[in-house]
């Protein structure tokens, strides 16, 4: 019993990580920032 | 443990500043990634019993780690907990994919990566693993010797990775012009150090006990790894004409990879002569790499699968059984057939994981894409993968 259930929890994570987005929207537009950051701190 | 961080660092420092995280990660999510899968099935499929007496692979019977308990397993090692056995294995199959992470750095998506993980772990390091060392496996009942890793670890690893670099294709840098030197020279020296301290655990470790043989790997491992880096550091100099840092590192590791899979069957002479072909033969396979169209970021091929190619075969020259006597000569000691027995190992290893990588890759594909886009793989993969930096502008 203890081993499916350990096996569901495993593959029910490792489903999440498809469904879940690459990277929100949000932070993308943070992300572009940065290199902008960074080339004027250079 | 400590290996596949210090790949981790290893790598991070090869690459460019703006994909250190996403490098690093790499090494890091594997460790957790494979933990959990080596648990549930993966230590089964490898060392679990053989499926129908084929010596293709383990059965299921092992899932969970049902069965596998603290009582010494004689099969493996008669003097250790069964599951000190396991553990110890899992860190041999946690950093054979991680190793694969170097050839596609800088361009892979972390979702194809994740799915790639998974399969190529499940479908070809654990088959590759029971082959070689499970109980009945077809390598192992043929005589093939491996002491810790050189077929099942870096041929596999190595090879696979020129098939996934040629599979990904090249990074949009080599079209662009963009420079691509390591971002970090002293985190390539300190994961370096840290592989190197950990592959004494790693061939040390595979004598199964704190004896003589464990010694005579010791020895060797760290040997060999220095005449390595001598060696490469030497070429390096002749070649480019300065005494490259990054060479010495590659040439160690070079030299710890070509050790692995004979450091408990050959004598301390042999492994500096080892140590000497391998940094010649592997250097060679970079220049060779060079001029080829696949874009193997971190030559992983080049160190990995051809220094392991060249650990395997001087195995079966150089063994001697005044060093272990439960294993077998080799050619200079008078028996020509294991340097045979260990070329059926090397090609079957090439051949399977290469044919198995891409087939893993292509239905990944299907899936997930392999590649970032133009856009984000300029970005760099730390930002369009995991919207952080690695070094704050602030």
């Amino acid at each position: 019993m203890e081993i499916i259930a350990s096996l569901v929890a495993f593959f029910a994570l490792v489903a999440a990580w498809f469904v879940l987005p690459s990277a929100p929207p949000a932070l993308q537009a943070r992300a572009q920032s940065v290199p902008e950051a960074l080339a004027t701190a250079a | 443990m400590l290996m596949t961080p210090g790949l981790g660092f290893f790598y991070g420092g090869l690459v460019r500043r703006k994909n250190v995280l996403s490098t690093v990660m790499h090494s890091f999510f594997i460790l957790c990634l494979i933990s959990v899968q080596w648990v549930l099935w993966g230590y089964s499929l490898a060392f679990g019993p053989d499926w129908k007496g084929l010596g293709i692979i383990g059965d299921l019977s092992w899932i969970g780690l049902n069965g596998v308990g603290v009582k010494p397993n004689a099969d493996y090692a008669a003097t250790i907990p069964h599951q000190a056995y396991m553990v110890f294995q899992l860190m041999f199959a946690v950093i054979t994919p991680a190793l694969i992470s170097g050839a596609f750095a800088e361009r892979k998506r972390f979702k194809a990566f994740i799915l790639f993980s998974l399969l190529w772990a499940t479908f070809v390091y654990d088959p590759l693993a029971h082959w070689v060392w499970g109980h009945g496996g077809w390598l192992g009942k043929l005589g093939a010797l491996d002491f810790a890793g050189g077929t099942v670890v870096h041929i596999s690893s190595g090879v696979s990775a020129l098939v996934a670099a040629w599979v990904l294709g090249r990074r949009i840098t080599h079209t662009s012009g963009e420079d691509v030197e390591p971002h970090d020279i002293p985190m390539v020296v300190l994961g370096c150090a840290l592989l190197w301290f950990g592959w004494f655990g790693f061939n040390a470790g595979s004598a199964l006990a704190a004896n003589g043989l464990a010694v005579s790997a010791f020895v060797n491992t760290n040997t060999a790894a220095a005449m390595a880096a001598l060696t490469w550091l030497t070429i390096s100099w002749a070649h480019k004409g300065v005494p490259s840092v990054v060479g010495a590192t590659a040439g160690a590791v070079a030299g710890l990879v070509a050790i692995t899979p004979a450091a408990g069957y050959v004598t301390p002479a042999a492994s500096i002569l080892i140590g000497l072909l391998v940094s010649l033969v592997c250097y060679g396979a970079v220049m060779l790499r060079d001029k080829m169209k696949v874009d193997d970021a971190l030559d992983v091929w080049a160190v990995h699968g051809v220094g392991g190619t060249v650990g395997a075969l001087a195995t079966g020259l150089f063994a001697t059984t005044a060093i272990n006597a439960n294993a077998a000569n080799g050619l200079f000691y008078g028996n020509p057939k294991q340097l045979w027995i260990q070329t059926i190992a090397v090609v079957s290893a090439w051949v399977f994981s290469g044919v198995m990588t891409f087939i893993i890759l292509k239905v990944v594909n299907v899936f997930v894409p392999l590649r970032v886009t133009e856009k984000e793989e300029a970005m760099g993969l730390d930002l369009s993968q995991h919207s952080e930096v690695a070094y704050s502008p602030s």
